[in-house]
């Protein structure tokens, strides 16, 4: 498998690492026990795009949030996930999206 | 039979082969010539060896079936000693000068093979046996069955010793890879190559052409191999063209990835010196033009599997590229008009054509002209039903069309049963083959992303056709590619027929004996009975047909086999091969060794080796070195006279305790940590409070994973306003950085902090004992003072040392004495531990290892990695007053779950055996005193362990229910995998200067 | 002063050429990170820099060169660069001077060894142990990756078109990595043909 990182460009696989589900948002601190532990343990297994946070150690050390799909591999996204969520709170409904 | 008496079968020069030079060589401690060109099997054929090994199960004679990659037959030997290579095919053996072949499977030769009796079993060796007799008593599989099974079955012999030679893994990068240099691959790879993509194409075998070569054909009027090389020329002057020969792609990834492996000196006897024998690439190609061309199938019939019964296509090869009659008298048995291009090629180099047996109707083909010309009888509508000759064939039983059986002397039969499209690259991503009827053949239906099929691969059987499919694939993928691309001007090729009538067997109306005697896994030795026997018994779908037969499943993968045994399937449960199904083809098409899937990475350099800067100084100390992940590391300094390593460690622990000992501890990670909002973050990502570190002063810290796990510990300094240094566990500093880098990325982008490893930046001592002070004044320089009041535990200075040395200072003890680090440029490294030894003579001082470094934690109970093992939590460390409660931070919610609290979890202490000689074993298992060892009454365990020079005794840390409560307790420590109970005192964790007053002096 | 430390290079083998490729230590040299705080503006930084070395800090994974003081800087990630110059202490301070306000400046110097190699066919043996694409329509002078080298995370920087590329890498993996490379300028070979047409 092969992911374009938006620095670096087309790379081998070999050069990240997979961390998990981008669509979870870490809870407040003071947030339920309920929405922590959703938060940390519980995650959903989508059967086609979804979105993902891959870290590229090996090249320029950004993290990713990778758009896959989970039936073919097909990669149909990368961005830089520092941008992402910059963007996601700049906007208006950006904060406390997600669960 | 096969005595060496020259190469009397061979003909003329094939077109492939330099009869000018000779190469000599070995098969069964018997010698042979060859030519310069010849495969194993070529050069064997033309000394007149028919019989090339003995099969699987039952042991019968065999001899070549292919010529190619899909020989399931002709499994040989190759080289000995530590090069012997088992179960290679005789037909992609290239000879060289000097090479060794033995047969296997056989004993005690090849000719008389007393498990040829094996045959005569066959009847509870079919489908299933493996199976079947599983469900007898076990006893018996252990003691009778498998060794017999183990001295019958199996293949051949891997060497003993490792192998020697060099293996090597690359990348290569393409607009357009083009599989197989056959006529469509060669016009695939000029149409891209001549629009200026970059074109690698990959051709398995040592010469292009494919059939190119193994055809009598002409190409504009020359010969169809002399176009290939003209061809390979042109392709070779571009300069972003690769024709990569002896190189097989055998798999497709995602992502446009394409795994191949090269033989880049399998073809000699010895690589020379430093050259790898395979290269491993991952070629990574934008498009792929799939043409890898086709697959002849058997035909199944009694007693196919006789040496002398081939293919018509290899036939054909060894004559027309090797030069090599197969045989003196032949009968062609086709249902194929492709099959009918045999009898002409034996016809023209003088092999009498005994019989052409076509199975299709008199009239309904070219079959009685091509028998007319070739002066053969000729059966339409024919059939061979049996086959005659043990060591190879000497006669066939042929049916004509009234049914009536005559028996047909000859030494060779060529078969067609038609040719299978090699597809296999096509459906490593899923997707399955559609069949065709008028092709009987499985064409590819969906392809990977960024492929094309063509040419005989994609049912173009045509030459003429095939060049202009190849072509218009190249030229496409090349468009794709983004460029101009138009068709090149291509061959004028002869008009080739390939008009067919399914057939796929030759028993109906035979006797079930028969049937058990028609091959259709010559590999695995599966018949026709076999899968008749398995759909009775209700194997019906392929998948399963094939794990209970075993069929397909040896180490051609049934390239000859599946299709054959799919079409009976499909015939005995009265269906349609569609509907019957196909198995996936999985990677890799071909066995690839596992040493070129290491490639370099084997041995002492499986991984890289990293080397702290005092390495050179160490080893000529004489140090004993251990692996700390990638860090090759000092474990300790033995002295003349030291009868142990225990002698050597405990004298280094007692050092430190007494005078003054050093230690290159630059293996911890190193994280620079800079920005405006650096205080912030670490309060964010430790436990403890962060904002009110000052300049010069160092702080532990702990991180927790958001489950509120223990992470991670180490101390950060801070050297400046918004300036850190954090120190990680040697084991963790890659994952502490990705962690930070998640934190700051991700978490809270808002921050403005920057980080940078500087783990290899500095080499840092660490410099312990009561002496320690002492040394380092004759190190840094003035005027700084090194005084308790002017630089006291947990303080960090830079500094220069040595005379000008920038350097950085820490008041750090891990072994409780008080103790320093000492940080130079990693280039000073070495001299500084030079000029230690030097200074700290008159005080004593001696290096240390990772064993006393070991030694002196458990001492003073720091926990480490066995402490910190991704299970326990700040409150079982004893650590559970630093998780602050006035902020967030990384796992702050889930470490306050009340089980992460509870004062039951077992938690850390010390533990003293009450005989001090009694050796703790990391691992054990608390237990109440006399409580019996069971998971109820199970309260911890034991993590680390020493012998402590300084108490005098074993101790060991460990986790133990309501440990802090029970100090003084004496209670078992239970080492189920040795059966041993020792009785221990719970003690405080720290063993040595309770107090810490040796910190501070 | 006389009691002064003496260095150690990271590597202790000789300079190996086979077939017209070298494979050698570079000298040690001044390298310096250079981190962009976000509060200060990157655009900041780029205007300071090119006030100083007359050059715009790069984009894209590539390095460009002052033309005075010998100096380059090397993209190393979204907000990071290295700063590679001759070796001496002033590099660092002649940054700090430029923009130690705007920017986290760490010295690097002895983080980072450089391996060359370089001669032509210098491609064929990199590409041995690079997972990249070396091709000169895609890598070309001042092109700069990070990567891996089998199994060894480097930065790479084609020096020169000959071609050269300098590896740089933690100085412990610096030895395993010589050795690899080593073992693949050994390998390398120039493709034979041996068909009988
Ligand atoms: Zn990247």
């Amino acid at each position: 498998m092969r992911l374009t990182c938006p620095f670096c460009g087309s790379r081998g696989l070999e050069e990240f690492t997979y961390r998990g589900d981008a669509t979870v948002r870490r809870p407040s601190a003071d947030a339920s026990q309920e929405a922590w532990v959703d938060y940390v343990y519980l995650r959903d297994n989508p059967c086609g795009p979804h979105r993902e946070l891959w870290y590229h150690g090996a090249g320029c050390r950004s993290w990713l949030v990778v758009t896959r799909d989970t039936r073919t591999h097909q990669i149909l996204d990368v961005r830089n996930a520092r941008d992402v969520m910059l963007a996601e709170r700049m906007s208006p409904e950006g904060k406390g999206e997600g669960s | 039979m096969s005595a060496a008496f020259g190469q009397t079968f061979r003909v003329k020069s094939g077109n492939g082969v330099d009869v000018s030079r000779t190469l000599h060589f070995s098969f069964d401690g018997k010698d042979y010539t060859g030519h310069p060109g010849d495969t194993l099997a070529s050069a064997l054929l033309a000394n007149g060896v028919r019989l090339f090994g003995r099969s699987f199960k039952y042991h019968r004679p065999r001899g070549l079936l292919s010529a190619g990659p899909e020989e399931p037959n002709a499994l040989v030997e190759l080289r000995d000693g530590a090069r012997r290579e088992p179960n290679t095919r005789a037909t992609v053996a290239e000879l060289f000068d000097g090479l060794i072949a033995t047969s296997q499977n056989r004993w005690p030769n090849l000719s008389f093979d007393a498990l040829g009796m094996n045959g005569m079993f066959s009847s509870i060796l079919g489908a299933g046996f493996y199976y079947k007799t599983f469900m007898w008593p076990a006893s018996f599989w252990e003691r009778v069955y498998e060794p017999i099974i183990r001295k019958a079955a199996g293949l051949g012999r891997a060497a003993d010793e490792g192998d020697p030679d060099l293996y090597e893994k690359a990348t290569a990068f393409c607009d357009v890879l083009v599989v197989g240099s056959g006529s469509s691959g060669l016009a695939a790879a000029l149409a891209a190559g001549r629009a200026g993509a970059r074109v690698i194409l990959c051709e398995q075998d040592s010469l292009v052409g494919g059939r190119l070569r193994d055809e009598h054909m002409a190409l504009d009027g020359k010969l169809a191999w002399q176009w290939a090389e003209q061809a390979r020329r042109e392709l070779e002057a571009m300069p972003d063209v690769s024709v990569m020969t002896r190189t097989c792609v055998f798999g497709t990834y995602d992502g446009g990835t394409y795994g191949a492996v090269e033989r880049v000196a399998d073809h000699v006897a010895v690589p020379r010196v430093g050259q790898p024998r395979q290269c491993l690439w991952r070629i990574v190609a934008r498009e792929c033009v799939m043409a890898a061309g086709a697959i002849e199938r058997p035909v199944v019939f009694p007693h196919n599997d006789r040496p002398g019964v081939m293919l018509a296509g290899a036939v054909r090869t060894y004559i027309n590229r090797f030069g090599v009659a197969p045989g003196r008298r032949a009968v062609v048995y086709t249902c194929n008009d492709d099959g009918l291009r045999t009898a002409l090629d034996l016809y023209r180099v003088g092999v009498t054509v005994a019989a052409i047996v076509d199975s299709r109707p008199g009239g309904a083909s070219i079959a009685a002209e091509v028998a007319a010309k070739c002066g053969a009888r000729f059966f339409p509508s024919g059939a061979i039903v049996d086959c005659y000759g043990r060591t190879g064939v000497k006669a066939v039983l042929v049916r004509d069309a009234a049914g009536k059986a005559k028996s047909v002397s000859c030494d060779l039969v060529a078969m067609s049963g038609g040719w299978s499209p090699n597809v296999a690259l096509t459906t490593h991503k899923g997707a399955r083959p559609t069949w065709h009827d008028d092709l009987c053949a499985f064409l590819p239906f969906t392809l990977p992303p960024g492929m094309a099929a063509a040419g005989a691969a994609a049912g173009v059987f045509d030459t003429a056709e095939g060049l202009h499919d190849g072509a218009m694939a190249g030229q496409w993928a090349a468009v794709r590619c983004g460029f101009e691309a138009t068709l090149p001007a291509l061959p004028e090729a002869e008009p080739t027929s390939y008009a067919i009538h399914p057939l796929f067997h030759a028993l109906k109306g035979l006797a079930a004996s028969k049937k058990a005697k028609a091959f259709v896994d010559f590999q695995n030795d599966v018949t026709a009975k076999d899968v008749g026997l398995a759909a009775r018994e209700g194997f019906v779908s392929v998948e399963h047909l094939k794990r209970y037969t075993t069929l397909g499943m040896a180490t051609d993968q049934g390239k000859t086999s599946n299709v054959n045994a799919l079409a009976l399937l499909a015939e005995i449960t009265e269906r349609s091969i569609p509907q019957t199904g196909t198995t996936l083809i999985r990677p890799p098409t071909q066995p690839v060794a596992i040493g070129a899937l290491a490639g370099a990475h084997r041995g002492r350099h499986f991984k890289p080796t990293r080397l702290p800067p005092t390495h050179q100084w160490a080893e000529q100390q004489g140090a004993v070195f251990t692996a700390n992940g990638l860090w090759l590391r000092a474990q300790w300094f033995p002295r003349a006279g030291e009868k142990d390593w225990l002698e050597t460690v405990s004298r280094e622990v007692r050092t430190v305790r007494e005078a003054v000992g050093f230690c290159d501890v630059t293996t911890l990670g190193k994280i620079d940590i800079q920005g405006p909002d650096a205080a912030e973050f670490l309060n964010r990502v430790y436990v403890n409070a962060w904002l009110k570190l000052a300049v010069g002063r160092v702080r532990y810290g702990l991180m927790l994973r958001e489950d509120g796990f223990a992470y991670d510990d180490g101390t950060t300094a801070c050297l400046g306003e918004n300036h850190y240094v954090m120190t990680t566990t040697t084991a963790n500093a890659g994952g502490v950085m990705a962690h930070l880098e998640f934190c700051h990325q991700w978490l809270w982008p808002e921050l403005d902090v920057q980080f940078i490893s500087v783990t290899d930046e500095w080499a840092q001592l660490a410099v312990a004992g009561p002496k320690s002070r002492d040394v380092l004044a004759k190190i840094v320089d003035a005027p700084f003072d090194l005084s308790n009041e002017a630089f006291p535990y947990m303080a960090a200075a830079e500094l220069t040392v040595c005379g000008g040395v920038k350097a950085r200072l820490f008041r750090l003890s891990f072994s409780g004495e008080m103790a320093y680090e000492l940080a130079v440029p990693a280039r000073y490294g070495d001299a500084l531990a030079r000029r230690l030894m030097e200074v700290g003579a008159p005080f004593g001082i001696a290096p240390y290892g990772t064993e006393a470094l070991g030694v002196l934690r458990i001492e003073k109970g720091h926990p480490a990695g066995p402490e910190l093992n991704g299970q326990t939590t700040a409150h079982d460390l004893g650590m559970g007053r630093l998780l602050s409660t006035k902020k967030d931070f990384i796992g702050s919610r889930m470490a306050r779950r009340p089980a992460l609290t509870d004062p039951q979890r077992p938690t850390l202490i010390g533990i003293r055996p009450v005989n001090p000689m009694d050796a703790l074993v990391a691992g054990s298992h608390f237990l109440p005193q006399g409580a019996a060892p069971t998971a109820e009454t199970d309260q911890g365990w034991l993590s680390s362990v020493a012998w402590s020079p300084s108490v005098g005794s074993w101790i060991g840390l460990g986790f133990l229910t309501d440990g802090p409560a029970r100090h003084g307790e004496i209670i078992s420590v239970h080492n189920p995998l040795a059966g041993a109970v020792i009785a221990a005192r719970v003690v405080d964790p720290v063993f040595v200067d309770p107090k810490g007053e040796r910190l501070h002096g | 002063m006389a009691d002064l430390l003496s260095a150690t290079l990271p590597v202790v083998s000789d300079p190996v050429t086979v077939g017209g490729v070298t494979l050698e230590l570079v000298p040690p040299t001044s390298i310096v990170s250079l981190g962009a705080f976000a509060g200060a503006g990157r655009d900041e930084l780029v205007g300071r820099v090119r006030a100083e070395f007359g050059v715009d800090l790069p984009d894209v994974s590539r390095a460009v060169r002052s033309s005075y003081g010998n100096v380059a800087f090397l993209w190393n990630g979204p907000t990071q660069w290295l700063v590679v110059g001759e070796d001496s202490g002033e590099l660092f301070s002649r940054l700090q001077k430029c923009c130690g306000d705007v920017c986290a400046l760490t010295s690097q110097g002895d983080s980072r060894t450089i391996l060359r190699l370089s001669g032509m066919g210098a491609r064929e043996v990199a590409t041995r142990l690079l997972p990249i694409d070396l091709h000169g329509q895609v890598f070309s002078t001042d092109c700069v990756a990070s990567t891996l080298a089998g199994h060894i995370p480097v930065i790479v920087w084609q020096t020169a078109q000959t071609p050269a590329y300098d590896f740089l890498v933690f100085r412990s993996f610096a030895s395993s990595l010589f050795h690899d490379l080593s073992v693949a300028l050994n390998g390398h070979t120039f493709s034979e043909t041996d068909h009988y047409a």
